[in-house]
């Protein structure tokens, strides 16, 4: 009895150290001889919307530069406070979160345009017929929670009809948005436009989106460091910059290959997952291509304006802050 | 008849053997110590004497009014834990300091405290506070009578616990926040799921607990009662409650202190309102004092909930201390 009580434990001892012997995940990699090991704080989880990221350690686009890319999987906030102390050097981060960092006194600053659009939408099942903003009087909405892209984007879609909270019942639903559309336990939810919707049209189910682009030029996800590094580093910001502009342009232009690359370094992505993976991919193309007319990776005053003024407004900061110290084009030549 | 003091040590409890001890320090002489004299505190131990028949063996014991050297040894501990707790801040706010630390990454126990002070004057503090008490409250009757019910059978049959026993644990083994955004989407993110996720979380230890304390019941004291004709209420309210009140208890302590757990982690998925909630909240906003605030409440509500159990502990369980 007592040797297999032994045998039992040691059992589970060798279960729990045998996955140290292997990777956790499958990331392309590269020699990594010269280069300097560079942190990115990056979403909750490994996703096909990074795949430019992926692409870019695949195909050495960063180790041209020098780079060896890390990618560092976490919450917007966190990264933002991270990048704000100098722990890393470069987010990936939404306009509002710069706004709302800097006016914390985080000294960030957006550096390079991602999404040239921004990727968070109101959604709703088809049979609401809300189409446009002002139809959301008196509707349930869920949102993850008062803060965060989320929040802001459905600010900004209500400011637009004239309407404010107090006109709607916004429901904190977690990240549940799907399931609460789609069993009608809201009227409506704010996600990103490449997740509910694209999960929601591939169970067959109809959405109408409203857009918070169509009504406030809100910066969108983008690359953020903060002063010191662009102040002591900015060779560095600048091959940073070069490697991800190169890496997006690639996946936009072999977007078959950039998906292969991605399901390498997220497997769980691929296998059966593949196909609704793949409808992720491609919805988020659109987001990453750049405005017809516009220099790839740049912002404008005017945009940062309206954000700054904006986040005031709703009260996500208390004073209005400068534009001009939230961003810089100055990397993208 | 000779007076022999025999100092005999009552905290800790002094032991049944009898043992004299001498003092070198006093000489010989201290061992005739006048009767009524303050009790010496000798290695930390206050001291009683008794006095016995050099003879014939105890004759009784002499209590004396406790020196207030004495009083500070017996109550050391406790005057100690607010010293502890002031070193800790005192540390913390030196930390904040030396390391130059912003608000938003560590704020000064000051920060916090300003903090703490807006949120109650302007109602915050106490609107999210009375939200999670709810939660708690609901989620720890439904849990722990659950497993008082449940505990109490499958304590009464072996054979029903050894069915039963595999599954509780296999549901107990799942974490919680990995069950919490299931129920969110099945309960939706008002109240229920919130007293659901409490009532999970607090349901093993109360079980365990509830098998283990009616299963303690000396066997010869059940035939005992029923010997004296008891009924099964008589058995179950006269010998089985409070023969297993004291492990019930140990169980009850964990209990609240994880009914805390479950309500926050559930008003992580998804609520509107509550301490997690405000955690969220103030994570959302970069405001690191107001998560601090929430935190501390939070810590503030277990402390009393356990101290609440002990209460009720010294109460129900007082029939131990005067055998």
């Amino acid at each position: 009895m007592q040797r297999r009580f032994l045998f039992f434990i040691v059992l589970l001892f060798a279960a729990g150290c045998a996955p140290a012997a292997l990777p956790t995940t499958a990331q392309p990699t590269i020699a990594t001889a010269a280069l300097t090991p560079i942190k990115l704080g990056v979403g909750y989880i490994p996703s096909v919307q990074f795949a430019p990221f992926y692409v870019g350690i695949a195909k050495g686009f960063f180790a041209d530069e020098g780079i060896d890319l890390q990618l560092a999987h976490g919450f917007e906030n966190d990264y933002l406070k991270l990048v704000g102390v100098g722990e890393i050097p470069f987010m990936i981060g939404s306009g509002d979160q710069v706004v709302l960092g800097r006016g914390q006194g985080l000294p960030v600053r957006y550096v390079m345009n991602w999404y040239t659009q921004y990727p968070v939408v109101l959604f709703a099942k088809s049979s609401e017929k809300i189409l446009q903003p002002a139809d959301l009087k008196g509707k349930t909405i869920g949102i993850p929670g008062p803060f965060g892209a989320n929040y802001v984007a459905l600010r900004g879609i209500l400011e637009a009809a004239g309407l404010s909270e107090q006109d709607v019942k916004l429901e904190s639903i977690g990240f549940a948005q799907i399931a609460a559309v789609s069993t009608d336990k809201v009227n409506a939810a704010v996600d990103y436009a490449v997740n509910g919707p694209v999960v929601l049209a591939l169970q067959g189910i109809d959405t109408t989106q409203i857009a918070l682009d169509q009504y406030l030029p809100m910066p969108a996800n983008g690359l953020v460091t903060n002063e010191k590094t662009i102040d002591e580093q900015p060779a560095l910001v600048a091959k940073m910059v070069r490697a991800t502009l190169k890496s997006i342009t690639y996946t936009l232009a072999n977007p078959d290959e950039a998906f292969q690359i991605t399901l390498k370094a997220v497997p769980e992505a691929g296998g059966e997952n593949t196909p609704a993976n793949r409808a992720v991919f491609d919805a988020s193309l659109p987001y990453w291509t750049p405005v017809p007319g516009t220099q790839p990776g740049a912002t404008t005053q005017a945009a940062w304006q309206a954000a700054a003024e904006f986040m005031q407004r709703i009260g996500l900061v208390d004073k209005l802050v400068p534009a001009g110290e939230l961003f810089t084009n100055a990397f993208l030549k | 008849m000779v007076d022999v003091p025999v100092f005999c040590c009552m905290d800790p409890p002094c032991p049944e053997a009898e043992y004299l001890l001498r003092f070198s320090f006093l000489g010989e002489e201290a061992l005739l110590v006048p009767m009524g004299a303050a009790a010496p505190v000798i290695g930390g131990c206050t001291m009683t004497y008794h006095t016995r028949d050099a003879g014939t063996g105890w004759v009784s014991p002499q209590s004396v009014r406790p020196h207030w050297r004495s009083r500070l040894v017996r109550h050391r501990n406790r005057l100690l834990a607010p010293l502890v707790l002031a070193l800790a801040i005192m540390l913390w706010a030196a930390i904040v300091q030396w390391q130059d630390l912003p608000p938003f990454i560590l704020p000064a126990p000051t920060v916090v405290a300003l903090k703490f002070w807006s949120a109650l004057v302007d109602g915050t503090l106490l609107r999210h506070l009375q939200v999670t008490l709810v939660e708690i409250g609901l989620g720890l009757g439904l849990g722990v009578s659950t497993a008082f019910v449940t505990g109490y059978f499958l304590g009464k049959n072996r054979a029903l616990e050894q069915i039963a026993s595999p599954y509780i644990v296999a549901s107990q083994s799942v974490p919680i926040v990995a069950i919490a955004p299931l129920l969110v989407i099945w309960l939706g993110s008002g109240l229920l799921s919130k007293v659901i996720v409490c009532a999970l979380i607090t349901f093993f230890p109360a079980l365990i607990s509830t098998i283990v304390g009616i299963r303690s019941v000396d066997p010869d004291l059940h035939d005992l009662m029923r010997s004296l004709r008891a009924s099964r209420w008589q058995i179950f309210a006269k010998l089985e409650i409070p023969a297993a009140l004291p492990i019930l208890f140990a169980g009850l302590k964990l209990s609240v202190t994880l009914a805390v757990v479950g309500a926050v982690v559930a008003e992580f998925v998804g609520a509107d309102a509550g301490l997690g909630f405000l955690i969220n909240l103030a994570r959302g906003v970069l405001d690191t004092p107001l998560m601090f605030v929430a935190v501390i409440t939070l810590v503030i509500i277990a402390q009393l909930l356990y101290m609440g159990v002990v209460m009720l502990e010294s109460h129900f369980l007082r029939w131990q201390r005067q055998d």
